[in-house]
């Protein structure tokens, strides 16, 4: 709280949230671990040895919930501060426009980061309730990607609620992420009505949600890292940032 | 010649078409208290907030204790308490003074100190473990002037301060005003409640649709005593027409056993009787009326056309 109060305040803000969230996911995950028609399921479709189709399993649904979370605590911090005006009475403090905003991000990717360790204590529990310790590592290094993913889906739309307000910025963030994850379906799509390219384009330009999912798959199944994913993410997340920088920094509050 | 606090330079205000404040200047100088007064939409509240910097002026400049009003200087000379404290409803009375407290990045080792220091003053060390959103509007006050005095800030803005509280609740505000008065700091508060700007301010500015009306210190507003209540006997509307040519510009109102002359300045009072005399009224007594703070707003908003 002394060095950084703003994100500080921004966890205390979305706990609730994020409790109630956790609440669900944990009843799902563990429906999903539990059921026998999802574990079959998994055998069949992945063609992988027992342990590690469970866990692909998990972590498909582990990418989806945790998009979603990040997208969830990400839409209202922002137009919450706006709409109540709190904002009144920091900016009479000498609190910069710059800092502000560093430290609501920062707030927003702790709670993002939080939800995301608790989704990874579930997974844990999981894979050892199991019994598949050997491809524990591999699960957590795997984590580490959807980490990475979810802060930054998380900046994209802190960013996006700025314009668009939380309602707003939550949907179409969603369904980005839906197109981005089912991406290669749509470029096909796409390369045969050529009206529609520039959606072709804006496909390839999106957050690499379906390549970060792969990789997540490769480290499970022992293909090795490409560095060029992680890079990407990096620099989404960068120029989200700076876009959210810039636009907030003459904005009336 | 006082040291200038705040000053304000054709200071103005635009929300899309909507003229918020329109060309404000003045100075007020350390240790003063003043009041902004005005009906609601004159102006007052964006003129505190950019006085505050928590809006920019479309044109014109200010300055605190010589620093640009938009700088972070300027912020780390004043607290400001809104109308409505806009306050974390989640935290508790004192998580929000350690908040803003930390905002401001003070030595941790006061920390303790100021907060219970803070809660002293505004009255609520009895509820710094309750959540803001379980208080009264007069605690979400107290609580809201008690932030604007973190870091023991030598200006404070305070925007409508005794509005929405009950009278015990106002009574309570009035008083700290007071006793930061004695701390000399300088205050600078909106109000619509001018029993309460008459009893604290030194000086008081009138604000209607934007524009500055008048700027005057209370004894300038009490020695504009121009009002004077005859009573007496015969006080026959030819007798009111007789003051009226008497004293040009006056405006003669009837009054329980009397007539009111408003606008006869102290000179002009021997001319008045006179008149009364020559139209056959028996004076009974001749008494000059100190006009109110609520007198001088009515009479400017008048006279502004509202």
């Amino acid at each position: 709280m002394r060095l950084f109060p703003i994100a500080w305040v921004t966890v205390r803000s979305q706990l609730g949230t994020l409790v109630g969230f956790l609440g669900i996911t944990a009843v799902l995950l563990l429906l999903l671990a539990l059921l026998p028609g999802f574990r079959l399921a998994v055998t069949v479709q992945a063609g992988y040895p027992p342990a590690v189709s469970r866990l692909l399993s998990l972590f498909a649904a582990f990418n989806a919930l945790g998009v979603l979370l990040a997208i969830v605590l990400s839409s209202r911090t922002l137009p919450m501060e706006l709409r109540n005006r709190t904002t009144h009475l920091l900016f009479t403090r000498p609190v910069s426009r710059w800092r502000f905003i560093l430290e609501k991000w920062l707030g927003n990717v702790l709670v993002t980061l939080a939800g995301w360790a608790l989704f990874l204590i579930a997974v844990t529990v999981t894979v050892v309730a199991m019994g598949a310790w050997e491809v524990l590592p591999r699960a957590w290094a795997a984590s580490l990607v959807v980490a990475l993913m979810m802060v930054t889906v998380s900046t994209l739309t802190t960013t996006l609620s700025l314009f668009l307000g939380g309602g707003l910025s939550l949907f179409v963030t969603g369904i980005l992420c839906l197109i981005a994850v089912s991406s290669r379906g749509f470029v096909f799509y796409f390369d045969t009505t050529p009206h529609l390219l520039p959606l072709k384009w804006l496909c390839w330009a999106l957050p690499p949600l379906p390549t970060l999912a792969d990789l997540a798959t490769r480290l499970l199944t022992g293909e090795p890292m490409l560095m060029t994913y992680v890079f990407g993410s990096l620099l989404y997340c960068y120029v989200a940032l700076l876009v959210l920088m810039i636009s907030f920094y003459r904005r009336e509050v | 010649m006082p040291e200038v606090a705040i000053e304000a330079r054709s200071l103005t205000k635009r929300y899309a078409s909507h003229t918020a404040v329109e060309g404000l200047s003045f100075s007020i100088y350390r240790g003063e208290i003043f009041g902004l007064l005005g009906p609601n939409g004159a102006g007052k509240t964006s003129t505190v907030k950019m006085l505050a910097g928590i809006t920019w002026p479309t044109e014109g400049t200010g300055a605190i204790f010589g620093h640009p009003i938009e700088s972070l200087e300027a912020s780390r000379y004043h607290g400001y308490s809104p109308e409505r404290p806009y306050l974390y409803e989640f935290l508790t009375a004192e998580e929000i003074l350690r908040f803003y407290y930390d905002v401001e990045r003070l030595p941790a080792s006061q920390r303790a100190v100021v907060v219970d220091e803070l809660l002293a003053i505004v009255g609520l060390e009895g509820a710094r473990r309750q959540r803001v959103r379980t208080f009264s509007k007069g605690m979400v006050h107290r609580l809201g002037i008690a932030q604007a005095l973190i870091g023991d800030p030598p200006i404070l803005f305070l925007d409508e301060p005794g509005t929405g509280l009950d009278p015990i609740g106002r009574i309570e505000v009035r008083n700290l005003l007071v006793s930061l008065k004695k701390r000399g700091k300088t205050l600078f508060m909106n109000s619509n409640i001018l029993a309460d700007v008459e009893l604290v301010c030194d000086r008081v500015g009138i604000l209607n649709k934007g524009r500055l009306m008048a700027l005057k210190t209370l004894e300038e507003v009490r020695a504009r005593a121009s009002a004077v209540e005859v009573t007496g006997t015969g006080l026959t509307p030819r007798a009111i027409h007789a003051v009226a040519r008497a004293v040009p510009g006056a405006r003669v109102q009837a009054s329980e056993g009397g007539i009111r002359i408003h606008g006869c300045p102290a000179d002009q009072v021997p001319g008045a009787v006179a008149a009364l005399v020559a139209a056959k009224v028996r004076i009974r007594s001749v008494e000059p009326l100190h006009p109110s703070l609520e007198d001088l707003f009515f009479e400017l908003v008048h006279e502004s056309g509202d």
